[in-house]
């Protein structure tokens, strides 16, 4: 694969990342946003196996393949199990109303945008498009988990950041060394089943959303 | 020696998967002195070797300088005393059915871990590490905060690991942003181009667009885990909530861990982008953390968040002293990390203490600690002092060197701000400590007798804390300089 047609996948790949996105945003469903952030990571591990074929770099292919198997079932999996554990079915209740969101979303994508624009030779560094799309993915995981007060949806929001920098970190000349990549992915597992042992402890225990708690202030 | 970088978190890492095996307290307790104890003297022989023969590598992943070695020796001996400490106070909540014996052995195990990545996080020369370790801490202390499994135990856990998993995920963008410049200098080679030894080495070269907004991104992270204002919103919920030993160790320990992540940066970010901007950003944070602290220190009325936001407080002071840079202004801010957390882990000794006799953590109805526990109430009057910066206690030195390198450096304005606010916080803080230590104590409090390994753990910090406000020793003193040049790129 020439690096003139990895960059142009790279570039589609993130615009589907950022429609993703969007749809994360705006959803009112917690099963849905669960969906749409799977196939996020499905579009992450495509962006690694394009990347792994165009460098020719197996530690890629690996990368690619352990993002599908964690962030693409395994996460998504464990986000499920959680909903099906405190059975809530309720719509997302959002802080901020979802215009308001959407028009920082598309903020954030232009000042991404153009902050890279803004750098110099380095950007030859990072395939295509990867350091806007990646700023973005991991600003609006943040907006995601600001509008919402829903332990699940701050989760999703979390997850989704992370992509960004996954996107981004795949696309920088050869990739992350594949054993600090191990040791984030590492991280995200164990961070993950902690959150949802403590969403599920609260839940059981005085029957309310932790993300909803607000007793400790001043 | 460089194997010694190794064996150095294996130790508490072992030492806490052979605790899961082990039911009775009293093993517990000597497992934990043993580790810890274990790891205090592979620290000082590192020293030793460090400072004699110069910095150590290891296969690239991990190193040890000056800096390291600061830090190192502020884990293991808090570590040391934590664990000193946690013998009479584990025995008393055992005894009082707040903790079941069951979960103690959970619970040992989760410190050493918990030590163990604070440990990796300052020996790690690849930046990546650093960052896997770092977030490595929040997820073993995230369980350790709510480890009592009450409802504000579980809403501070929460917050804490939400919000400094997010926050550090900045830290991870910057780190990725670093590493493509390095690569990008080093002619799209990415060997070595994520270790903090080499970027150093090449960081002139770095493109320092990049680099700039890399380490935003990287002193949002860290900062936020540093509980730097204004993300340090989940610190004094998690500070106050989590057992006492565990309170000790994350204001003492865990958020200076973060500062050595931002200490890294900082020196990337002066040697691509010159002096002013990394240390510009270091001192407007950590000057909006003292003033973002200020009111919420003067009303409040839980003592454990309290100390909470003191921490905030002086996260800011060695921020501030960081940014005003130079020599000194880098020694002063060096030298408060260690006062700090020396003698923060004092007064959460203290107030831990004193929640327990009281029944509760609300001010209001903790008194005359003087007269129930003479020696708890003397300590904690002793922290307060130095909390409060008075002499002759250390941070009493770090803060008038601070304020020195400031003026030197010409920030009048700064200076005069910050000292507005450490008077306030002066006042503020005597006021809460003399109700507390002086006054009639409740009927209900409970006088008895003070644990003895309390009183020790208690002593050390306090003997470490009064020493330093006298003099400090020369071979700190040589460890301080070297660090400090190694910060400032040197």
């Amino acid at each position: 694969m020439t690096p003139e047609l990895a960059a142009r996948l790279i570039d589609a790949i993130g615009a589907f990342l950022l429609f993703t996105m969007i749809h994360i945003l705006a959803a009112s469903q917690l099963y849905r946003a669960i969906y749409v952030v799977a196939a996020q990571s499905v579009f992450i591990a495509l962006a690694g196996a394009v990347l792994g074929a165009a460098t020719d770099n197996l530690d890629l292919w690996i990368i690619a393949i352990v993002t599908l198997l964690v962030k693409a079932i395994l996460l998504p999996w464990l986000l499920f199990g959680v909903v099906r554990r405190i059975r809530i079915h309720r719509e997302i209740v959002s802080v901020i109303p979802i215009t308001v969101t959407l028009a920082i979303a598309g903020v954030i994508v232009v000042v991404a945008f153009h902050l890279s624009s803004s750098l110099g030779s380095v950007t030859q560094a990072i395939t295509g498009n990867a350091l806007p799309v990646g700023i973005s993915l991991t600003l609006m995981g943040v907006l995601v988990m600001m509008s919402r007060r829903t332990a699940l949806v701050q989760m999703i929001g979390l997850f989704a950041s992370e992509n960004g920098i996954f996107f981004t970190a795949m696309a920088v000349s050869q990739g992350m060394p594949l054993i600090i990549e191990i040791g984030v992915i590492l991280d995200v597992i164990l961070g993950a089943l902690v959150m949802g042992v403590l969403v599920l402890r609260v839940r059981s225990s005085i029957d309310s959303d932790i993300a909803d708690l607000d007793r400790l202030r001043g | 020696m460089s194997s010694l970088l190794w064996i150095l978190p294996l130790v508490p890492t072992s030492f806490g998967l052979l605790m899961l095996g082990v039911r009775d307290r009293r093993w517990l307790n000597a497992l934990d002195l043993a580790s810890n104890a274990l790891v205090a003297t592979l620290v000082v022989a590192l020293a030793q070797h460090v400072m004699s023969a110069g910095p150590l590598r290891a296969a690239g992943v991990f190193a040890a300088d000056a800096v390291t070695i600061l830090f190192l020796a502020l884990v293991a001996f808090l570590g040391l005393t934590t664990a000193i400490y946690t013998v009479g106070w584990m025995r008393h909540k055992v005894a009082a059915g707040e903790i079941p014996e069951r979960r103690l052995p959970v619970y040992f195990a989760l410190i050493q871990i918990f030590i163990a990545t604070m440990l990796v996080t300052v020996v790690a020369d690849n930046l990546g590490v650093l960052w896997i370790a770092m977030e490595g801490t929040t997820i073993t202390s995230a369980l350790l905060v709510g480890f009592a499994r009450d409802r504000d135990g579980l809403e501070a856990a929460w917050k804490y690991i939400i919000v400094t998993t997010i926050g550090i995920s900045f830290g991870l963008f910057g780190t990725v942003l670093i590493y493509a410049a390095a690569a990008h200098a080093q002619g799209g080679v990415p060997e070595g181009a994520m270790n903090f030894t080499t970027i150093v080495a090449i960081a002139p070269t770095l493109d320092p667009g990049i680099v700039r907004i890399g380490f935003i991104f990287a002193l949002i992270g860290y900062g936020t885990k540093a509980g730097l204002a204004p993300v340090h919103m989940w610190l004094p919920d998690a500070h106050s909530q989590a057992p006492t030993p565990v309170s000790a160790l994350l204001s003492g320990a865990l958020i200076k861990c973060a500062l050595f992540g931002i200490i890294r940066f900082h020196t990337i970010a002066r040697g691509a982008c010159g002096p002013a901007f990394a240390g510009d950003l270091l001192l407007l944070f950590g000057l909006v953390s003292v003033v973002v602290a200020t009111p919420f220190i003067l009303t409040q009325q839980d003592v454990k968040r309290l100390l909470g936001y003191h921490s905030v407080e002086h996260v800011g002071i060695v921020a501030f002293g960081l940014g005003i840079g130079g020599p000194l202004g880098t020694y002063a801010a060096l030298l408060h990390v260690l006062n700090h957390g020396v003698t923060k882990a004092l007064v959460f000794f203290v107030a831990g203490d004193a929640i327990g006799r009281c029944g509760s953590r609300d001010m209001r109805r903790i008194r005359g600690l003087l007269r129930v526990a003479p020696f708890a109430g003397t300590f904690l009057m002793l922290g307060a002092f130095s909390l409060a910066g008075t002499p002759p206690f250390s941070i009493f030195i770090s803060e008038l060197l601070v304020i020195q390198a400031g003026l030197a450096g010409g920030h009048t304005l700064a200076v005069a701000l910050f000292l507005a606010m450490v008077v306030v916080i002066f006042a503020g803080l005597i006021h809460h400590a003399g109700k507390m230590a002086f006054g009639a104590p409740e009927p209900s409090v409970h006088a008895g007798e003070e644990p003895r390994s309390g009183l020790l753990a208690m002593s050390l910090l306090a003997a470490v804390m009064l020493a330093l406000g006298l003099t400090v020793p020369v071979p700190l003193h040589d460890v301080l300089v070297r660090a400090a040049e190694v910060t400032l790129g040197m």
